[in-house]
């Protein structure tokens, strides 16, 4: 396995959509920002996530992106795993998140 | 003995005895003593967390050890692995433990969380007052009955009043949310 591991997730109730991002070296923040773009993509060919919530993603998308940008030059908590950073929005009445989740290693330091 | 184990003592004293096949134990143990202490967390908590949104092994291929990755849980497992990670949790303190607790199913989760958990909300670190947060959330997804949110929703009020910053804002959040459950 590598050695530098995070995650970002969309979730509504039990339906998720993820994109892992697996390293061996730290992982960076431009890394975390594709790893964004690719949920998006994935969302956009999900069965659960409707299309016109698409909008209000990205938003999210955008602000979680800004978020993530903080990190540097500090990065993630050393040792520290879990949650990094969460996102919430509403389409429809309907809440969804996205969460940024380090699993290994100490990452957005760059 | 064979087949099943009877599990007492600190991993299992927060409900009653569990039975769990004693190679579920023993894969587990294995496990938890192989891996680099600073991933048993999130190890464990992503194998909760597969077994509980009912995902596949290719969701997890390449963020779970390929040992944990084919395991199937069931009630009796989830609910040991829950007991370990609060039994890890209690003893070292780090708050990525309540992060990984945070993904077991609330049936199994809520009834520590309140008695262990809640009280000292408010009073926690930032680090540690975010991942019960996250954790919370993530019970409250998976059901919470209107008796149960009420003491959570005294303890989310006060965490806004005392605290600022992502703390304030999901506890916030949270209150929003089940305001009406």
């Amino acid at each position: 396995m590598h050695k530098f591991r995070m995650r970002v997730q969309l979730q509504h109730k039990k339906s998720t959509e993820s994109v892992s991002i697996v390293s061996h070296s730290a992982i960076m923040v431009m890394d975390v920002h594709l790893a964004l773009d690719g949920l998006t993509v994935k969302a956009s060919k999900s069965q659960w996530f409707p299309s016109r919530a698409l909008r209000a993603l990205k938003t999210a998308v955008d602000e979680m992106k800004f978020k993530v940008q903080q990190y540097p030059p500090r990065g993630t908590p050393i040792n520290g795993a879990g949650n990094i950073a969460r996102r919430e929005f509403v389409d429809n009445k309907v809440q969804y998140r996205i969460d940024l989740e380090n699993h290994a290693g100490r990452n957005l330091t760059s | 003995m064979s087949g099943k184990a009877f599990v007492t003592h600190s991993v299992a004293r927060h409900e009653s005895d569990l039975f769990v096949e004693e190679r579920i134990i023993r894969t587990m143990m294995e496990i938890m003593l192989r891996i680099d202490p600073k991933e048993r967390a999130t190890q464990f908590g992503l194998l909760l967390e597969k077994h509980v949104l009912k995902k596949s092994d290719e969701d997890y291929a390449d963020i779970l050890d390929p040992q944990l990755l084919h395991i199937k849980l069931d009630e009796s497992s989830e609910s040991f692995i829950f007991h370990v990670l609060t039994f890890c949790y209690e003893r070292s303190k780090d708050p990525a433990y309540l992060w990984a607790i945070g993904k077991a199913h609330s049936s199994i989760t809520l009834p520590w969380f309140k008695k262990e958990i809640l009280p000292q909300l408010a009073r926690m670190p930032a680090e540690h007052g975010w991942q019960a947060l996250i954790a919370l959330e993530n019970i409250i997804d998976d059901g919470i009955t209107h008796k149960d949110i009420r003491p959570v929703r005294e303890q989310l009020r006060t965490m806004a009043a005392n605290h600022g910053g992502r703390r304030k804002e999901l506890a916030l959040r949270i209150l929003d949310t089940t305001r009406n459950i």
